[in-house]
């Protein structure tokens, strides 16, 4: 709205506007309007007097008035959800500097901040300090200051203008407080056109000019809150909470789940690409409990959306259009064979790229609560984890509960935002911790002794902020043993283990229903043989089974295993060209004369490679006697 | 609150899984296994199921839901799952809001405890014309004939009617409990758990007594008990058994046990049709039809006397026609005996309406513990397949393919030197098919049996067995019930459906039996490596570690087979 505004045509009618009576002023109003016959005549005669108004067939608004309403009426939008004093103030500033859209975001982009929708714009201008600030330019008076000459200037000159406005303004905007007006002259770099550089500086709200009332001094710079907000005391930092935490990688649990149960069985897609109702379910069965505490209240059938997401994105999944299907990939099988540090190694390398700056973080996981994110925080931190990087960096791997870190984040990530940005940034840093760095255990996760969430940077933290140069898995201090495997083949979790089950789940089939803790597993040939083809080895399963288990592996199960396992061979399949011979003599000549592709397949049969041309080879065949039929009719080979 | 020393996994889905190495395992086992049903009982982790049916069977036995539910929150892991205290309220608190009782007048009275309840039955379609009327709001008379129907019909409704009309004395009968045996002259004595299913089943002759389900293990002693609930009676007693040698063991269990004479027991089978104050009959004498006259004569031995007991072995094999004819004989005590209650028909829902709740249930690891049973060691011996075979095996036709491999010649073999391995030890070579019986028992010099054997070569046989004169005999399935082979100590199967559960359990059964010395039975089952023998042997692998049973896998492919 206040786009439309031409203030330029708008700010001369402004003091006569402001110079008649309140009724006068509000019959303007309805001019245009069904009402206008109802205008009084004196009230047409002081209209017309000041300028604006002309009479015609009619009551028309003379030149300029138009825009002077628009920017009046916008000061009455304002009024309807602000409070009055804010939008008063808002329209004083939109009346007096002439404020436009274009104006504000060059003044929001210098201050760091970048806007999206033109509400947000008028919402932030009247919400806070920069419009009572606006109002003190009007105390000062715009035209005094600026000098305002109309006269035409070339666009060379005004880019000259803007130029040196931004160079001073630079220097001001690097000053802890508002410099005297003398100070910041000094530093104009084109002194000769200062009115012009400083209209231009303070007609886009860069520059503010305030009074100093204290000393009478006048002094160009930010809003005075501006200062007060960047001068603010520094932060507390984090102080270390006592706590017990626990990581889960739960995301990881999930992808390695679904990945397995792909490549066990690939699911059939949609036409428009998604994956079918049932399937979904069936891959959110298979999900492993997580812990309440760690995983955000997510649907199973959405954890499983995301956990395809991440391994098409990692291109450990795949959709294969043609037959309809989501599938493992020849990748996804070799990460779901390596052990499970090696597995969470790939993913962290990932995260780790990305807080380098290697990778689009936003592309490679933005995926829960992507949507979620105030879109000018998105839109101004397109390298958020590289900013979450430092303040995880800096925490370092004491325990701190999320409510003592946020505001410390925010000040790290963006040093001179408002608090309601810092809100935002802290929601911001929330989100990324619990979705990603919670998710794939770069950050474990308890409960504070007084509520709340306890937070620890992880071995695989260090890992990903570049605070280690490798990943070192740390060890199990007391290494819990939550699942007995039981002769009948059943493997009961007498406690949740997320991860195990995910762990499991690659060669073990899971039970219907059954998740979290009870008997969760059954060891089959399907599932066993499904995982070996995955490529996990006997003994990979054997020691995993082994390391969890309460009790020792009863004999008949390890036996199965090992068997089932060993059971498995791998065969290639190939197209072959394959020429039947009425005997083993002519087997051997064709074979002699189709060397050396030709082989021998049987007694009877040779084989050739699938793009041998049957017809050529025939033509040479013909030269040592053999009439080769190629499946065509004679006749046709004849012609051919 | 998650207590994680605490046994109990109640999960969702009704089954209750149960930690054995939990220090609160041996409190909390004879608590459970009054309301839920054991399905799977492997080494460290038992499942148990709650069912309408285990639910009403604990309210029977007079466990208040209150008490079940106490006991679930009491011993469990972690938080119930919020359905359960529910279903359990609702379910359980089924079970005595209907009676059945006697009418002053003649017939029966169904009371429910309150007027819409009767409005629900009244209104049930399946109990047009059993309940012939109402007498008022919360009563309906019943004739006596339809008592056993109305209660399966009302447990089929999923309102089980509790049955306290009573039951006709019966022909007296003073059954007297030797002290000593009468044919070895050992001490005879009731084991503490036989007592206790006997009083348990008996309730000193009460009303709420007289009907129901012992649940015992194979080697236990279900005979024992039931000889001695018919003493705890006192009243002629109509024995139902599964077949005549397990009639004439039983004939002679009551005659080495009880002061009872040769006249006072009669034996009702094929054969013989003798019609005593104890009368022992089979199954498939009952069920006879008479083609040319149409319909099962025999079922009128229910009413020949004036029985005062019914005892049914092997309860879930009743066959259909005998729960019919049961159904009309509610007024007479009833007492079934199992080693397992899971009926392959599925009728468990009958079982509980017309013979009775389940009154006991013993668990056949104590009495293993207690060695009142032999320690059973399983143990399967992977065969190669003769190389020659191989090919004609992978040829055959699907349903050729499992005869192919159980008659590995190998087994022959293997038999041998499983003998080897226990000389001396009585043996029992099973199999399924009678032609590889009869081989492996002329290849050995060793006596055979099956389904052709003369009664009386049976019975020379079993003797022989007993006697010790026998080591070593060679039977088809028609040993796998009811055969009392006292001795047994070693099985070994060499070829099986080894699908059944009933089949492998009954099997094992043979061996149960306490032994002398260390108390150890072995059960081995020789099975082709890589054939369809072996998928079928891992069902049998399966069902036998739910069961508890230590399970070994020997290999014996290699050249250097263990020894």
């Amino acid at each position: 709205m206040l786009a439309r505004v031409n203030w330029e045509a708008a700010c001369p009618l402004l003091p006569r506007w402001l110079a008649l009576p309140r009724e006068v002023r509000l019959a303007l109003l309805l001019v245009g309007s069904r009402e206008e016959g109802r205008l009084p005549r004196e009230h047409q005669v002081a209209l017309a007097d000041a300028g604006l108004l002309r009479r015609g067939s009619g009551l028309h608004l003379a030149t300029g008035v138009e825009s002077l309403l628009g920017l009046l009426r916008t000061a009455a939008v304002a009024e309807t959800y602000q409070d009055p004093t804010t939008a008063g103030s808002l329209a004083l500033a939109g009346e007096v500097v002439g404020a436009h859209l274009p104006a504000i975001r060059t003044r929001f982009a210098a201050m760091g901040i970048r806007w999206h929708r033109d509400d947000e714009v008028l919402a932030a201008a009247s919400s806070g300090e920069l419009a009572r600030l606006a109002a003190e330019a009007a105390v000062w008076g715009w035209n005094d200051l600026a000098g305002i000459n109309l006269t035409l200037v070339s666009h060379e000159h005004l880019a000259a203008h803007r130029r040196s406005g931004q160079a001073m303004l630079s220097w001001i905007v690097a000053q802890p407080q508002a410099p005297t007006w003398e100070a910041a002259v000094a530093h104009c770099p084109d002194p000769a056109h200062l009115p012009l550089v400083l209209r231009w500086a303070t007609q886009c709200l860069v520059l503010i000019p305030q009074l100093a009332v204290q000393d009478g001094v006048l002094r160009l710079g930010q809003p005075r809150a501006w200062y007060a907000h960047r001068n603010r005391p520094a932060p507390t930092r984090p102080s270390p909470s006592p706590g017990v935490v626990g990581e889960q990688a739960w995301r990881l649990d999930d992808l390695v789940a679904v990945c397995a149960a792909l490549g066990a069985k690939p699911a059939r897609i949609n036409k428009d690409w998604t994956l079918g109702v049932r399937d979904l379910r069936a891959l959110a069965a298979l999900l492993p409990v997580a812990d309440a505490r760690l995983v955000p209240v997510l649907d199973p059938e959405l954890r499983a959306s995301e956990a395809i997401s991440v391994g098409q994105r990692l291109e450990l999944l795949t959709t294969d259009g043609r037959q309809r299907r989501l599938a493992l990939t020849a990748a996804g099988r070799r990460w779901l064979a390596q052990p499970r540090d090696e597995r969470r190694r790939l993913i962290l390398d990932r995260l780790r790229a990305a807080c380098q700056g290697e990778l689009d973080l936003r592309r490679y996981d933005g995926q829960s609560g992507g949507g979620t994110y105030p879109r000018h925080l998105d839109a101004r931190h397109p390298e958020p984890w590289r900013l979450l990087r430092d303040a995880l960096r800096d925490l370092g791997e004491t325990t701190w509960t999320l409510a003592q870190a946020l505001p410390w984040w925010s000040r790290t990530l963006q040093p001179h935002a408002s608090p309601a940005d810092e809100r935002a940034v802290g929601l911001l840093c929330q989100q990324l911790v619990l979705d990603v760095a919670v998710a794939y255990g770069a950050v474990a996760v308890g409960e504070a002794p007084g509520g709340g969430l306890l937070l620890r940077l992880t071995a695989a933290g260090r890992y990903v902020c570049g605070l280690d140069a490798a990943y070192t898995p740390a060890p199990d201090l007391a290494p819990v043993r939550p699942l007995i495997v039981q002769a009948d083949h059943t493997i009961a979790f007498l406690a949740p283990a997320p991860a195990l089950e995910a762990e499991i789940g690659r060669f073990a089939e899971r039970l219907p229903g059954a998740s979290g803790v009870g008997v969760l597993f059954r060891l089959t040939r399907e599932a066993v043989q499904a995982g070996a083809i995955a490529g996990i080895s006997s003994e990979e399963a054997l020691r995993i089974l082994i390391d969890a288990t309460a009790k020792p592996l009863p004999d008949n199960v390890t036996h199965e295993l090992r068997g089932w396992f060993g059971g498995v061979r791998r065969a290639s399949a190939a197209l072959r060209l394959v020429v039947t011979c009425p005997d083993e003599a002519t087997a051997a000549r064709i074979v002699e004369a189709a060397r050396p592709d030709a082989e021998r397949l049987g007694p009877l049969l040779v084989g050739l490679p699938p793009d041998r041309d049957p017809l050529v080879l025939a033509r040479r065949l013909a030269k040592t006697g053999i009439a080769l039929a190629v499946g065509l009719d004679e006749d046709e080979d004849e012609d051919g | 609150m998650t207590r994680l020393d605490n046994p109990l996994i109640v999960q969702g889905d009704r089954t209750v899984l149960v930690e054995v190495d939990s220090p609160r395992f041996a409190e909390v086992r004879p608590h459970l296994a009054r309301f839920a049903d054991l399905e799977k009982m492997p080494e460290h982790v038992h499942t148990y199921r709650l069912g309408a049916l285990s639910l009403w069977n604990a309210r029977a036995s007079g466990m208040t839901t209150a008490e079940i539910l106490g006991v679930l929150e009491g011993f469990a892991k972690f938080p119930l799952p919020a359905v359960i205290p529910g279903w359990v309220r609702d379910t359980a608190g089924r079970f005595g809001r209907l009676e059945l009782r006697r009418a002053p007048g003649g017939g029966l009275l169904l009371v429910a405890a309150d007027v819409g309840l009767a409005d629900e039955l009244a209104a049930l379609p399946p109990l047009a014309g059993l309940l012939a009327r109402r007498l008022s709001s919360t009563a309906f008379h019943v004739e006596l004939e339809h008592r056993g129907r109305l209660k399966v019909r009302l447990v089929e409704a999923g309102h089980p009617a509790e049955d306290l009309a009573g039951y006709t004395p019966g022909e007296p009968l003073i059954i007297t409990l030797r002290d000593t045996c009468a044919g070895s002259g050992r001490p005879f004595v009731l084991r503490d758990y036989q007592r206790a299913a006997v009083e348990a089943f008996h309730c000193g002759g009460g009303e709420r007594g007289g009907s129901g389900v012992l649940t015992l293990p194979c080697g236990a002693g279900k005979t024992i008990v039931a000889i001695a609930a018919m003493a705890a009676v006192g009243a002629s007693t109509l024995v139902l058994v599964t077949g005549v040698t397990a009639a004439r063991q039983w004939i002679a269990e009551l005659r080495d046990k009880t002061g009872l004479t040769a006249e006072q027991v009669g034996e009702y089978d094929g054969s013989t049709k003798t019609v005593a104050p104890v009368t022992v009959a089979t199954y498939q004498v009952l069920t006879y039809r008479d083609r040319a006259a149409g319909g099962m004569p025999h079922l009128e031995l229910f009413n020949r006397r004036d029985w005062g007991l019914v005892v049914y072995d092997e309860v879930h094999l009743l066959p259909a026609p005998v729960f019919q004819a049961t159904a009309g004989i509610q007024a007479r005590r009833r007492l079934g005996l199992t080693a397992t209650l899971v009926r392959e028909d599925g009728h468990e829902r009958d079982v509980f309406a017309l013979i009775g709740p389940r009154k006991a249930d013993v668990a056949w690891k104590a009495l293993e513990a207690e060695g009142w049973i032999a320690r059973a060691v399983c143990s399967e011996v992977r065969l190669a397949q003769p190389a020659e075979l191989r090919i004609p095996y992978l040829s055959a036709p699907a349903k050729e393919k499992h005869r192919l491999a159980a008659e590995n010649p190998a087994k022959l073999d293997a038999v041998r030197r499983l003998m080897a391995r226990h000389p001396g030890a009585p043996t029992l070579i099973i199999g399924l098919y009678v032609e590889q019986v009869v081989a492996i028992a002329d290849a050995l010099g060793i006596p055979h049996l099956i389904g052709s054997t003369a009664q009386r070569e049976r019975e020379r046989l079993y003797a022989g067995f007993r006697a010790g004169s026998l080591t070593a005999l060679a039977v088809s399935k028609v040993a796998n019930s009811s055969v009392d082979l006292p001795d047994a100590s070693v099985a070994i199967q060499v070829s099986g459906t080894f699908g059944s559960r009933q089949e492998e359990a009954q099997r094992l059964g043979r061996i149960l039996r306490p032994k002398p010395g260390e108390n150890r039975a072995w059960f081995y089952s020789l099975v082709t490596a890589d054939t369809v023998e072996q998928e079928f042997a891992l069902q049998r692998q399966r069902f036998l570690c739910e069961q508890g049973y230590e399970y070994r896998i020997d290999d014996w492919r290699e050249p250097c087979s263990p020894a």
